[in-house]
């Protein structure tokens, strides 16, 4: 049931309870600007915002690209990318240590008592790592671009994003085994994955740019059923000038992050809405208690924003202040 | 994300595009001071600050490059991206590509990416160098926004061969091989030269972005140039000759990595060719040149993706010039064209460039004057026509007070205009307003001398072109505008104790603002200062350098704590002596003398305390 419970509240895994400064409230990942160690940490509790709490807490950056975190036996993981490590902190946010011999790692998942670390290298792949010590138990190869992954029923999902290139795969990798059962055609590069109440699968497709990088084609969702891999429903989206992202789930509806807005689509629905439920360029997306987050990069290199929106109301209720190009909530209630 | 990437690339791309490495024999033994050369205008343009590089023999290390001596001897704001990374300037607040670099007279400049890497132009590489402050758009063409930078090769007709060869030394297996040799006669001079420079650059730096901040040693930061350059005068008649300029160099730098972010075994692979012929032709008062050249570079950039880019340049101009009395003029006309052949533009896109260029100077008793125009077709479309007017007046035997004002442009690079899919076909040049004065005092006696020189700049550049996101891709547009203004201060104190020993100090500082929307440009120090103490003796000389460098933001709104300044020290030595036909020169070199740990640019390493030695053997017939 816990893997349900986390893909229904889209990106918001909850775990046991530890004390410290920031062990309640909302961690927002701001990515960074590209080569210049400006990923960092915002906290968000009781209407009381504190930047930069990794490297004030440590006296040091948190390095290049801050792509993802997650909590796992009281300590936060926090994937960053282009730095080729994991930063592991404690609730205090003081770091206890860094796992430095991955490359290009994306998100993490644990399951088994290991941990799950999906990359870019070597054509896509996914480590499998001692959450103590960081050290490699296996490397998983998968297709190119391994990112976000869903655990349920012991079967660990990865969608296989492409990369610096392309895929149409998700690969369904047993973690009593940790080797790869089954390699999924599903479409043009899937991006994001989650379940809905009656336990199917769905997976985003960013879809590609054409050849003159004008407009993007082959997005869209794929409604799977896990038990049989098989495919029950492709649901293209309207060819667009940007890919998708961010795919959340309240178990019922779907939100995600394409063509000018966040979509709205019931898990019933065949066919993709033709408008956004609400407008704006958005970097990412996620769900948490029945509220929209989504991140306003704004010019990239500057801070940005995180606007709360309830599911269908226009204007945003309420805005949290990050740091630069926030990309990742995680939500500790 | 995964534009993030893209994105990355094309800053890694706009950075590394331009890699070029080259030399020259300059017969550095015998020339003390190298000479100012504007082929592109005349030598002296009233108003204008020029700073002539002067090389002392204990600098005349053909391994020395272009950037680490205007980093000591000039008030230009030198940015080096690491071991095997490129190294570029920002003169006066303006950015890296508003500083233009002409070689014999031609802009080599990338239009690729509006950079150029002076890292690869070693001091060898050239006989006669020059920084010209502020704009140069009415005398250059596009890209002269903050500065340029003339480096020049000149070679003529005498009786003599030489032939010198050196070797270089240093830490981090450094090995530095240069040769040349000269003929000259009294119809014909050559001169041929060759250097291979290479380095593992694998010094040890405490990594202070890592988890207990360890000891690393940077990896995969080796870094091999190669060069070959010739320079060739011929006489084809009573009042003309040819002259033919190569310059060609192939260069294989590894990518290291940062602090924050390790080395995947990334690389850059640059080759290029540069060629030029020169005839001029003189009748009494009168000068006409017709000049031609052809400018290629590859490169190939092998990281997480990879790319690879040509590009040609061909450039032809016919000037006529004419002086009598004090009164002078000259008229060109220029055309070129340039063209790409990328795996990361459209469609080979070229593009065709005409220019006409005047330029009117006179000279009274206390007062020399100059008005100087240009207009230039860029794709058959008239760009903003560009003057510029300069005055010195001479208000007392000591004291000469300058002024200059000039409009200036940078075209679009080819980046801008054809990145697949981002690139924006429609922006305009960027457009700068240059205004600047200075006044300068100078007392010299039979064994001293003394210079000081204080100025004020103002430079505002507006239609800017930066990259912005665009859902989610970039496309850069003409949107941003920058006001940098400040003052610079410089001083040179000469005395000579005997006609075998004497001392040289110069210093200078200067103070820059500048500002977009009220906020001071990332990596542009607001105070720069430096010191330079020369002490000669016979055949002996030692010399020390000092630099200090200001804070300096690296975030666009200020926000974040800025890079913390620094000050770096170099100690050089060198001792000459000759036997028969033979001079010998032994040279060292303690660079960064306190060990200082500094940051250029932010997480990437500077090497420690590191030394070098050279000997340099010369040949004369």
């Amino acid at each position: 049931m816990l893997p349900l419970l986390i893909s229904f509240v889209g990106c918001s895994p909850k775990e046991s309870e530890t004390t410290g400064n920031y062990e309640k409230g909302i961690l927002i990942l701001n990515e960074g600007l590209f080569n210049s160690g400006t990923a960092d940490i915002t906290h968000y509790l009781n209407n009381i915002t504190q930047q930069n709490v990794f490297s004030q807490t440590n006296n040091r950056p948190l390095g290049d690209i801050g792509q993802s975190m997650t909590y796992y036996d009281g300590k936060y993981y926090i994937v960053v990318n282009n730095s080729n490590k994991i930063e592991v902190v404690d609730m205090d946010f003081v770091s206890i240590a860094a796992f430095e011999n991955l490359t290009l790692p994306r998100y993490i998942q644990f399951a088994n008592g290991k941990g799950y670390v999906s990359s870019w290298a070597n054509d896509g792949q996914v480590y499998v790592i001692e959450p103590a010590t960081g050290a490699v138990l296996k490397t998983i190869s998968t297709d190119p671009g391994s990112e976000k992954m869903l655990l349920h029923d012991n079967m660990l999902y990865v969608a296989n994003s492409g990369g610096y290139g392309s895929s149409n795969t998700i690969s369904i990798i047993n973690t009593n085994t940790d080797s790869v059962e089954v390699t999924l055609e599903v479409g043009s590069n899937p991006i994001d994955l989650v379940i809905d109440t009656q336990r199917n699968l769905w997976v985003l497709l960013a879809g590609q740019y054409d050849a003159s990088w004008t407009e993007v084609e082959g997005a869209g969702l794929v409604k799977i059923a896990p038990q049989t891999n098989q495919i029950l429903e492709t649901i293209a989206f309207e060819s667009s000038t940007g890919t998708a992202n961010s795919l959340c789930t309240n178990g019922q509806d779907l939100f995600y992050n394409y063509n000018g807005g966040i979509h709205k689509m019931s898990i019933d629905a065949t066919i993709a809405p033709s408008a956004p439920a609400i407008s704006g360029q958005f970097y990412k997306l996620y769900l948490n208690a029945s509220k929209l987050y989504a991140c306003d990069a704004g010019d990239y290199s500057t801070p940005g924003k995180v606007l709360i929106y309830n599911q269908t109301e226009q204007l945003a209720t309420d805005t949290i202040h990050a740091g630069i190009t926030p990309s990742y909530i995680l939500f500790r209630n | 994300m995964k534009n993030w990437y893209k994105i990355g690339f094309l800053v890694i791309n706009l950075a590394l595009c331009y890699d070029l490495m080259g030399q020259d024999m300059t017969d550095t033994i015998t020339i003390n001071e190298v000479q100012i050369i504007e082929k592109a205008s005349f030598d002296n343009v009233p108003g204008q600050k020029r700073e002539i590089i002067k090389l002392s023999k204990i600098l005349q290390s053909n391994a020395l490059t272009i950037s680490e001596v205007l980093n000591t001897q000039s008030l230009v704001n030198v940015r080096n991206y690491g071991a095997s990374g490129i190294s570029t300037i920002s003169v006066r607040g303006a950015g890296a590509s508003h500083t233009s670099v002409v070689w014999n007279g031609f802009n080599i400049q990338s239009f690729q990416n509006g950079q150029f890497d002076f890292s690869t132009l070693p001091i060898g590489a050239s006989d006669k160098i020059a920084l010209v402050y502020g704009g140069t758009g009415a005398q250059i063409g596009s890209g002269s926004i903050g500065g340029t930078l003339f480096v020049d090769n000149e070679i003529d007709f005498g009786d003599e061969l030489d032939v010198q060869t050196q070797f270089l030394a240093g830490s981090y297996k450094r090995f530095n091989q240069y040769a040349s040799a000269q003929y000259r006669s009294e119809k014909f001079a050559t001169r041929l030269s060759f250097l291979n420079d290479q380095s593992e650059n694998n010094f040890t730096y405490k990594n202070r972005t890592r988890f207990r901040t360890p000891i690393d040693t940077v990896k995969n930061g080796a870094i091999r140039r190669l060069s070959a350059t010739s320079n060739t005068k011929i006489k084809t008649g009573d009042r003309s000759d040819l002259n033919f300029h190569l310059w060609a160099t192939k260069q294989d730098a590894k990518d290291p990595g940062t602090m924050l972010s390790p080395a995947r075994g990334h690389y850059t692979k640059t080759d290029n060719v540069r060629l030029a012929g020169v005839w001029k032709w003189n009748h009494k008062n009168i000068d006409a040149e017709v000049r031609s050249a052809y400018l290629y570079n590859h490169m190939e950039y092998a990281g997480d993706v990879t790319s690879d880019h040509y590009t040609h340049n061909q450039i032809n101009e016919l000037s006529l010039a004419s002086h009598w009395n004090q009164f002078l003029w000259k008229l060109a006309v220029n055309q070129s064209i340039e063209w790409i052949n990328s795996s990361d533009l459209t469609e080979n896109p070229q593009r065709q460039k005409q220019a006409l260029y005047g330029m009117i100077q006179r000279k009274w008793k206390y007062i020399e004057g100059v008005v100087i125009m240009r207009q230039e077709m860029v794709s058959h479309e008239a760009i903003p026509f560009t003057p510029a007017a300069g005055l010195d007046i001479f208000m007392s035997k000591n004291i000469t007070f300058s002024t200059f004002v000039s409009r200036s442009y940078k075209l679009p690079t080819f980046n801008d205009l054809y990145w697949t899919g981002w690139g924006n076909p429609n922006l305009n040049s960027e457009d700068a307003l240059n205004s600047e004065a200075s006044i300068k005092y100078r007392r010299w006696k039979e064994r001293n001398s003394f210079q000081i020189k204080l100025g004020g700049f103002r430079n505002q550049i507006k239609d800017i072109i930066i990259w912005l996101p665009q859902g989610t891709i970039w496309r850069p547009e003409n949107l941003e505008s920058v006001l940098s203004y400040g003052l610079e201060f410089e001083s040179e104190i000469k005395h000579k104790f005997s006609s075998e020993m004497g001392i040289t100090a110069n210093g200078q500082y200067t103070w820059v603002k500048s500002m977009n929307e009220g906020k001071q440009l990332i990596y542009i120090p607001e105070h720069k200062a430096g010191i330079n103490l020369l002490f000669t003796y016979r055949d002996f000389m030692i010399s020390y350098s000092h630099i200090y460098t200001g804070n300096r933001y690296t975030d666009k709104l200020n926000m974040l704590k800025p890079l913390a300044r620094f000050n770096t020290a170099d100690i050089r030595v060198a001792q000459s002596f000759s036997k028969n036909q033979y001079k010998f020169n032994v040279a060292g070199a303690v660079k960064n003398v306190y060990n200082a740990t500094y940051e250029v640019i932010q997480y990437i390493p500077t090497p420690p305390i590191n030394f070098e030695l050279s000997i340099t053997i010369t040949y004369k017939q």
